[in-house]
């Protein structure tokens, strides 16, 4: 194993301090019981299991992610077409984290799910639905007119961006199973691509995901991830959860210090 | 009648130590490491720590060592540490470091469930501890360990088994079944209806012989769905449904797995 240079060694460091003070963060931000907050607090954790086992274990996380997966029991997988795009997607999050774990959990209903997917395109949500369909299709429930590629390119900056980071969060079931080679043609280009306009932008929590992404397609020395962590930590408040100033309006804080959390931990990962 | 306690097999009565593994020619680990019915039974058997020692092996060298009996040098041991991380984040399985291809690894999950079938339950289920310490997402191999497991009436770890099938394969029909069956073993109707239902929705269909029990028990017991909560009178009739829908399922069927590992539906 080759010898890890000092400032790896003090990068990894001040990495692991940063994803400590976030997961405090997070847990504060994520503690009272609304569906979002649920759904959020399993997925992170989900992804933190396999993406940054170290830290998984060192933090003790299994007893929060397995009483956040029981804590996703009770939420109901009924989609209303008038129902948020957000809390649908917290529904559908928690059913599929559910599915992929193994834990019994009640299907949506096929023709509910069918109209709730035409009512986020007819809301301008397409990115959404698109994530949805995924999922479905990802544990066998099929929907109609699912397409893998994503259609509305160059319809929003923000949507685009959030189809890049969403390619590598689903084809490895949230961080969960590793990339397979050559599933994704050129995402690497697709990655540096968005990394350029996500930074431009300030768009943190956008940030946070692609330099979770370039840690998954072994890019951790690229020097794309080292400006997103830098971008990252310079976005990291006293309390320890990084805000987006872009999303902080949508009330997205705790979404934000998730992300950055497993962009903390997983960069925290010996190279 | 109480029944008799089957004899040890052979193959266990012969089980090597990995302290005599290590001992071993390259050659002799080599003619080990292929005889996966019993690497399969002892690494089942093993701690942490044995399984630390067997880590150490130097399994590349078994293709063909250039110094056979040359010493594990850093290097070897740098190159099999590397293996074993690519097997711990899930890049790799142990099956393909330590070279078995799909008809082996289904050879012994057939030698499982013959094994299970004749009530030998403690040997399949090392054969199937076995198989999921070379594959640990084989759904085969969580659906023969929940199978002894409830046959030994060990429902809670049954009930584990098949929830790690689910979670290896979210689109694995009969891991749904299986559960079912056991949900409504143990009287959880409310989850038993919600598996049967997956079932339902996974084969729309109804082409695999799941898809069509599932269909027979929601036919059956539409108006009883509709409730919310179930009487004895109302569960005993999705039990006869079940029963009914059984007796369509060749239970002694191997799964068929394409290449990729997904079950076929025909």
């Amino acid at each position: 194993m080759p010898r890890q240079s000092n400032d790896a060694k003090t990068d990894g460091h001040r990495l692991a301090f940063a994803a400590k003070r976030c997961l405090d963060a997070f847990l504060l931000l994520t503690s009272t019981s609304s569906e979002e907050n649920s759904s959020l607090r399993a997925l992170v954790f989900h992804m933190l299991e396999g993406h940054a086992p170290g830290f998984f274990r060192r933090c003790s996380l299994a007893t929060l992610l397995n009483s956040a997966m029981k804590g996703l029991q009770p939420l109901s997988i009924e989609l209303p077409e008038n129902l948020p795009a957000d809390d649908g997607m917290a529904r559908i999050d928690a059913w599929y984290l559910r599915r992929l774990r193994g834990y019994p959990h009640p299907d949506p209903d096929p023709a509910c799910l069918e109209r709730y997917l035409r009512s986020l395109e007819a809301r301008g949500e397409p990115l959404h639905g698109w994530i949805i369909q995924w999922m479905c299709q990802d544990v066998g429930v099929r929907t109609a007119n699912f397409n893998r590629e994503w259609e509305h390119r160059g319809g929003s900056l923000i949507h685009d961006l959030y189809w890049v980071t969403h390619l590598v969060l689903l084809e490895t079931r949230y961080l969960s199973r590793p990339l397979k080679p050559g599933t994704l043609p050129r995402l690497e280009e697709e990655l540096f691509r968005a990394c350029h306009y996500a930074r431009a932008r300030r768009h943190i929590d956008v940030a946070a995901e692609l330099a979770i992404c370039l840690q998954v397609v072994g890019r951790r020395n690229h020097r794309w991830h080292t400006i997103l962590i830098d971008e990252l930590l310079e976005h990291q408040k006293h309390d320890g959860s990084v805000m987006d100033n872009s999303l902080e309006a949508r009330g997205l804080r705790a979404h934000c210090t998730g992300a950055s959390l497993v962009a903390f931990a997983g960069g925290a990962r010996e190279p | 009648m109480a029944e008799t306690q089957p004899e040890p097999s052979q193959e266990q009565a012969d089980l090597i130590t990995p302290e005599e593994i290590e001992n071993m020619s390259p050659e002799d680990q080599k003619k080990l490491a292929y005889n996966i019915e019993q690497t399969a039974v002892m690494l089942s058997e093993l701690t942490e720590e044995e399984v630390e020692k067997l880590q150490a092996m130097p399994w590349e060298k078994l293709d063909g060592p250039a110094e056979p009996d040359a010493p594990l040098t850093d290097e070897d041991k740098a190159a099999y540490r590397e293996m074993w991380d690519l097997v711990q984040d899930g890049t790799t399985t142990m099956a393909e470091v330590l070279g078995y291809d799909e008809d082996e690894i289904m050879k012994t999950y057939s030698v499982g469930a013959a094994l299970s079938d004749q009530g030998r339950y403690d040997d399949a289920l090392k054969i199937a501890e076995g198989l999921l310490f070379l594959m640990p997402k084989l759904v085969p191999g969580h659906l023969l360990k929940g199978e002894v497991l409830r046959k030994q009436g060990r429902l809670e770890e049954a009930l584990e088994a098949y929830n790690a099938a689910v979670s290896a394969d979210p689109t694995y029909i009969q891991s749904y079944f299986e559960r079912a069956k056991l949900f409504f073993r143990a009287e959880s109707g409310q989850y038993f209806l919600m598996d049967i239902q997956t079932i339902a929705n996974l084969d729309p269909e109804a082409k695999t012989p799941f898809g069509k029990a599932a269909q027979k028990i929601l036919e059956a017991t539409a108006e009883e769905l509709k409730k919310d909560g179930l009487s004895d009178e109302e569960l005993e009739a999705i039990g006869d449904a079940l029963d009914d829908a059984m007796l369509d399922i060749d239970e002694d069927t191997i799964p068929e797995i394409d290449e990729d590992g997904n079950q076929i539906i025909k």
